[in-house]
């Protein structure tokens, strides 16, 4: 699976899911003051599931979750590394 | 406390033959069998909420069920030619409560069976054990707190927002704007004491360590000048939600260690684990310290570490299970926008 289809499902998962309007693939999502427990449980759990992967303690961070593409990187290492 | 000893917290009930005695859609629906309409307001009494999973027509259902007096008592009944597990499923699933902490009492043997197949961790009962049921351990709570006494209309509020949320077009915070939520964190105290304990024993999700202490142990931490130890209560448009959330930090002389950071599973999705968390960085920078938080993986808490590191913790010490994170932005938390914030002495 290539990065650029990785961040596509990533950015269709926050505008249906999360109803995020005016979002980029850069945009900084964890900027916004706060972070509610459930969306960032959601944002894990989410790409667990649709990657079928399992992220280890140390790569949730905030340098990992901080944009679409930083999250598509992450999901990209653990594809291509299988 | 094992899993299987978890307290519960909802009980699902059949209608026909476990409710009343005969069979309602065969024009038989007779009176209440004996200790149903006993067992079902001790219960409320404890705060263990109700439901029903039962295949009838709902109209006739809910017809029958006023009229014995009932009705009120159920929250989101499910009353169709569905499922048993089906209606369930979905109960639990709009109360936000887990498999492990609801009942289902029916008196076929063959629908408990379906039940227990498709939700394996949830308890069954048969219909003849109804009178013992308050009776049994896992349906004991130490004390009935203010909470309890008004977690029935509390989660009645919650379905009624849930509904609102679903029809709103938004995103998840503008949502919670349109909810005017006020939160007022205030040191615990003996009045609030009970209610601590309460948290601590009923919460596993949202539960940062999942540590108990007894309530003379509570009462120590209320004295002890090395803790801060917070309550919070949340209210908002649809009514009070009640004391939802917890903090404990202990204070050394560099540092300011958050040991137990809990928020009722009822209001998960409303941004109070973060506005504690934002609290907790700012008394850690108005006294200057550093602030860490201690994190004890358990079966269900993994939520709780998502948010520590979202929300600027990192790790500086792993031991199993057992990680201890540290605060590392230059500035506290923020406040988010739509929480109005009630500081008490």
């Amino acid at each position: 699976m290539e990065k650029k289809e990785i961040r596509e499902r990533i950015f269709r998962f926050f505008v249906e899911e999360k109803k995020s309007a005016g979002l980029e693939y850069d945009t900084e999502l964890l900027k916004s003051k706060y972070v509610n427990s459930l969306f960032a449980l959601q944002i894990v759990a989410y790409v667990e599931k649709e990657f079928g992967i399992k992220l280890k303690r140390k790569e949730i961070s905030e340098k990992n979750f901080h944009s679409i593409n930083a999250i598509a990187d992450l999901v990209e290492q653990h594809v291509s590394g299988k | 406390m094992g899993k299987n000893e978890q307290q519960i917290k909802c009980v699902i009930w059949d209608l026909d033959n476990t409710l009343w005695e005969g069979v309602l859609s065969e024009g038989g629906a007779g009176e209440l069998r004996p200790g149903v309409a006993e067992t079902v307001r001790e219960l409320d009494r404890r705060g263990i909420v109700q439901s029903v999973s039962s295949k009838n027509d709902f109209e006739n259902a809910r017809r029958r069920l006023e009229e014995t007096g009932l009705w009120n008592y159920f929250l989101c009944p499910q009353i169709s030619w569905n499922s048993k597990s089906e209606g369930i499923g979905r109960i639990l699933e709009r109360l936000n409560i887990k498999e492990e902490a609801a009942a289902f009492v029916d008196d076929s043997a063959f629908e408990r069976d379906e039940v227990q197949f498709v939700l394996p961790k949830v308890r069954v009962y048969d219909a003849v054990d109804t009178e013992n049921l308050p009776d049994r351990p896992e349906f004991q709570v130490r004390f009935i707190t203010e909470d309890a006494a008004r977690r029935r209309e509390m989660y009645r509020a919650d379905l009624k927002r849930q509904s609102a949320e679903e029809a709103f077009t938004g995103s998840n915070e503008d949502f919670l704007a349109t909810l005017h939520m006020k939160l007022s964190i205030e040191p615990v105290t003996e009045t609030t004491l009970q209610r601590v304990e309460e948290l601590t024993v009923r919460t596993h999700q949202l539960n940062s360590t999942g540590y108990t202490y007894s309530y003379e142990e509570l009462k120590e931490l209320i004295r002890s000048p090395k803790h801060r130890f917070y309550i919070c209560e949340l209210a908002d448009d649809y009514g009070t939600s009640g004391k939802v959330g917890l903090l404990l930090m202990e204070e050394a002389e560099e540092d300011l260690t958050i040991q137990l950071l809990i928020v009722s599973c009822r209001v998960m999705s409303r941004g109070i684990g973060s506005a504690l968390l934002c609290f907790a960085t700012k008394q850690a920078a108005e006294a200057g310290k550093k602030l860490r938080a201690e994190y004890l993986e358990t079966e269900y808490n993994r939520i709780m570490y998502i948010t520590y590191k979202l929300s600027g913790f990192e790790d500086i010490e792993e031991d199993g299970d057992r990680v201890l994170l540290e605060y590392r932005h230059d500035e506290p938390l923020e406040y988010a926008e739509y929480l109005r914030l009630e500081i008490g002495d």
